[in-house]
């Protein structure tokens, strides 16, 4: 079994339709609701994501870094929106072609303004990035319209 | 200054050489500049997010590859590895032509530490710093 089917025996579904024009591009990713009502993520490394020497680009890596802790924040949020602030990545060891990244980000710290959201990305058990990413809170006013709409 | 309208970059750029994630991401022009390395990236759809601004993951991906640049500017030929890359969230930009600029700090023998900036129409959109390792040529 490989590609997507090894990926969803897992019991990883893909995102589909992501609202991001970009993650279209280097997606795709999947998500995997887990019993507390977090959730874990993964993708796996297609050629498409590699640099010249042949493993994952670091800028694919934290792509999907940013797309894995924009959920845990969302999530953590409810309906306020939330902006990115900083995002820092320590790279420690390769990922190859065909191989499953996975992360199950953690939210650290929530304060009224500060959201601080961590995840240490996983193949084949071994950390292989590990990230730490601050949001902001952006408080919705409230609208008159019925058809209230989150902006992303 | 590029104007947004502007379709191709200034002569004095040509193509970074690129992968198949940063050519799926493109493309990049660069150019050795004085203190480092510039890279020019046009503002495409997809690039984008869903409010229409470009997708925080880009720009880390486009800062990624400016600190590459600079620090590969640095190493003499030899490749390098990202240990450690971090970056502020300062603006947002949704058209126009991205400028990322990198410059290296210090240089030893086993790592090279940078740190880069992006700018559209002059105004600041992130700050990065990174850290790399220096590859042994092969």
């Amino acid at each position: 079994m490989t590609g997507e089917s090894a990926v969803m025996a897992l019991g990883y579904l893909p995102i589909l339709n992501p609202v991001d024009p970009f993650e279209h591009v280097i997606g795709p990713f999947y998500e995997r609701p887990e019993t507390d009502g977090a959730a874990s993520y993964a993708f796996q490394v297609r050629e498409a994501h590699t640099n010249m020497a042949g493993i994952a680009h670091g800028g694919m890596l934290m792509s999907f870094a940013d797309t894995v802790v924009a959920h845990a924040a969302f999530a953590a949020n409810g309906s306020d929106h939330v902006v990115t602030l900083s995002m820092s990545a320590s790279f420690l060891a390769p990922a190859r072609i065909g191989d499953l990244v996975e992360c199950r980000p953690t939210l650290i710290r929530k304060t009224a303004e500060i959201l601080f959201v961590g995840g240490d990305f996983m193949v084949a058990g071994a950390v292989i990035l590990s990230a730490k990413s601050l949001w902001k809170t952006i408080r919705m006013r409230p609208k008159v319209s019925e058809n209230h709409e989150i902006q992303g | 200054m590029l104007e947004p309208a502007q379709i191709m970059p200034p002569p004095e750029y040509s193509l970074m050489p690129a992968g198949p994630f940063s050519r799926l991401t493109g493309p990049y022009y660069a150019r050795a500049t004085d203190t480092g390395y510039s890279l020019l990236i046009n503002i495409a759809h997809t690039h984008l997010n869903r409010g229409r601004s470009v997708h925080g993951g880009m720009l880390l991906a486009i800062s990624d590859n400016a600190n590459v640049g600079a620090a590969e500017m640095q190493a003499g030929g030899a490749m390098v590895s990202t240990i450690s890359l971090h970056c502020d969230f300062i603006g947002m930009a949704g058209r126009g032509w991205l400028e990322a600029t990198a410059r290296v700090n210090r240089k030893t023998s086993a790592l090279i530490f940078t740190s880069g900036e992006i700018r559209v129409q002059g105004q600041l959109i992130m700050t990065s710093s990174g850290i790399f390792k220096v590859l042994k040529a092969r």
